[in-house]
């Protein structure tokens, strides 16, 4: 088995993305990195643009769970006015608020999905704490909630952190010439018009092997922009795009 | 309308929780000293875990304090270090008082006992004490921060990186007690031989010091980000100590703002990273959902995250 090979992985967004935040299906094929790293032992990255990506969605995520919550518990504080309990008639007045931002949100957007779950959570959560306790506080529902919302977002920013330190993040100065060969190759027009980001990526990539004196892979599950395109991508500026789980096809061709 | 803020005016025992940690970890600084004892003939190899000089609180906060006033650049005419410093004595005490077996641990501290065992009970209790003062109080702390958090403006990115701050500090409690105990075993293995004891006390005091700064690191960056707030929104010391809705103004206090929320983040992370994966595992159970009806709400969470352009 060949071992200690310099090889640097790194990951693009994708791969990033499935590791932090995605279900058993989405992350297999990001978890077969780490499986490898532990047999071929190379060196596991990312640029700062994927860091910064990834880091980029999971806040404008929690920043809607933020404006929502403090836009809902403000509204429903002040419509209960001066009653001080929380009943079950008050589930007509979650379903309101909530038509309200429905109403005022374009369809399959981001904030629709997170305005449809949180209305959801929270009406069930006010039909257990009902449930639970007699005479169930205003403040307390409120509180309580909002302390739920706190938890999961840190749940979520913890597994960020967690999993980026099994990263190394390099930051590095791009050559331009190589980003102006992609962006005039004409199968990533696309790419570059839509995605500037995943030009930077690729770019970074080829700095860092530069720099670092070493080869290497981009491991991706993005196929429409770098597995469909990796011939074009290796034959421009040496660097290969590869499905995690052919990573071992790369020690392979390497002389031992 | 009631604000939510109102009965949560005390100020959060996590804080003096804080600093009488990083008071007991000062007086851990084991060295080994060859003594003459009456019952034995010659010199007889000795372990000292407690500094020659005992750590001084009073000196230690004020140090703090001034080091963050001095960072923030804060000055108003109500305010002095001095009269800082007098305000957190008073509640300090008032935290001892309502935590009379922290009270207990610290005074018997100061005691500075010969026996190397008892040392390391004494240093273990009030590890164990303090974290348990972190789990007992860790709900009522939650429900404080997050009615500051709904009636200030202030993003929940901040109060999300508290909450792992609580949480990273319970566990580095643990961390600080289980590395004791090994250690404490160790010794005991290897008996008299100083050569042994002292590699034992090395590679000890090499990972007890990084996560000992780290922890100081964390704890620094983040009051320094809360005296900055409370500071910017206090009209009297008082203030400094209450429970308040918090705003900024734009410009300049919003980047300062963001300045050291960037600091705390990055001290908060070196912090997570440094700490012992197993105990932390555990500890983020802490922050597990205590209602069925947000039990999966992460995971449609995550799945925004993925799909969110």
């Amino acid at each position: 088995m060949p071992r200690s090979v310099k090889i640097a992985v790194c990951v693009d967004s994708s791969i990033f993305l499935a590791e932090v935040f995605g279900n058993e299906t989405q992350s297999t094929r990001a978890g077969a990195i780490d499986r490898y790293q532990k047999i071929f032992r190379f060196k596991r990255c990312m640029s700062e643009t994927v860091k910064d990506e990834v880091g980029r969605r999971m806040c404008e995520v929690t920043a809607l769970v933020e404006r929502i919550s403090k836009e809902f518990m403000r509204e429903f504080r002040s419509s209960k006015g001066g009653k001080s309990t929380v009943t079950l008639s008050d589930l007509s007045l979650i379903q309101s608020i909530f038509s309200g931002y429905k109403a005022s949100v374009s369809s399959k957007t981001s904030e629709l999905e997170a305005v449809n779950n949180m209305e959801s959570v929270l009406v069930q959560h006010l039909v257990e704490k009902c449930d639970r306790k007699e005479g169930l506080k205003t403040s307390d529902f409120v509180l309580d909630s909002m302390v739920e919302f706190n938890k999961k977002i840190s749940r979520i920013r913890y597994d960020y952190n967690s999993k980026l330190d099994g990263y190394e993040v390099f930051s590095v100065r791009v050559n331009p010439e190589t980003c102006k060969k992609l962006q005039n190759e004409q199968a990533l027009e696309k790419t570059a018009k839509k995605k500037p980001q995943d030009i930077a990526i690729l770019c970074e990539v080829e700095a860092y092997k530069q720099d670092s004196n070493q080869t290497c892979l981009l491991a991706t599950v993005d196929h429409a922009d770098f597995l469909n395109n990796s011939r074009i991508i290796e034959s421009l500026i040496g660097i290969k795009c590869v499905d995690p789980i052919y990573i071992p096809n790369e020690f392979d061709a390497i002389p031992r | 309308m009631k604000a939510l803020t109102v009965g949560f005016e005390s100020y959060d025992r996590q804080e003096f929780a804080k600093s009488a940690t990083i008071y007991v970890l000062q007086h851990f600084q084991p060295s080994v000293e060859k003594k003459s004892t009456l019952e034995h003939y010659g010199k007889r190899t000795k372990i000292d875990l407690m500094p020659d000089e005992q750590p001084d609180l009073d000196k230690m906060i004020s140090s703090e304090i001034e080091f963050v006033v001095d960072k923030v650049r804060f000055s108003a005419d109500w305010f002095t270090t001095g009269a800082y410093m007098k305000l957190w004595k008073k509640y300090f005490a008032e935290f001892l008082d309502e935590n009379t077996e922290i009270q207990e641990l610290l005074q018997t501290l100061q005691s500075d006992p010969d026996d190397t065992n008892e040392q390391f009970g004494l240093m273990m209790g009030s590890l164990k004490g303090l974290r348990q003062v972190l789990m007992t109080s860790y709900d009522q702390w939650h429900r404080k921060m997050m009615a500051e958090f709904l009636e200030s403006d202030i993003p929940l990115e901040m109060y999300n990186l508290h909450n792992l701050s609580y949480i990273g500090k319970a566990s580095a409690l643990k961390s600080f007690k289980a590395d004791l105990s090994r250690l404490q075993t160790k010794l005991h293995l290897v008996r008299s031989n100083e050569r042994k004891i002292t590699a034992e006390l090395k590679e000890f005091m090499k990972h007890h010091r990084l996560l000992s700064e780290t922890l100081a690191k964390t704890s620094r960056s983040e009051f320094t980000l809360r005296f900055f707030l409370k500071a910017a929104n206090a009209k009297e010391p008082e203030d400094l100590f209450r429970t308040k809705p918090l705003t900024l103004n734009p410009g300049t206090e919003r980047k300062r703002f963001e300045e050291y929320l960037a600091e705390f983040r990055q001290s908060l992370f070196e912090l997570t990273n440094h700490l012992n994966k197993r105990h932390l595992g555990e500890d983020i159970v802490l922050n597990s959902s205590d209602s069925e009806s947000f039990g999966d709400f992460d995971e449609k969470l995550r799945q925004i995250i993925i799909r969110h352009a």
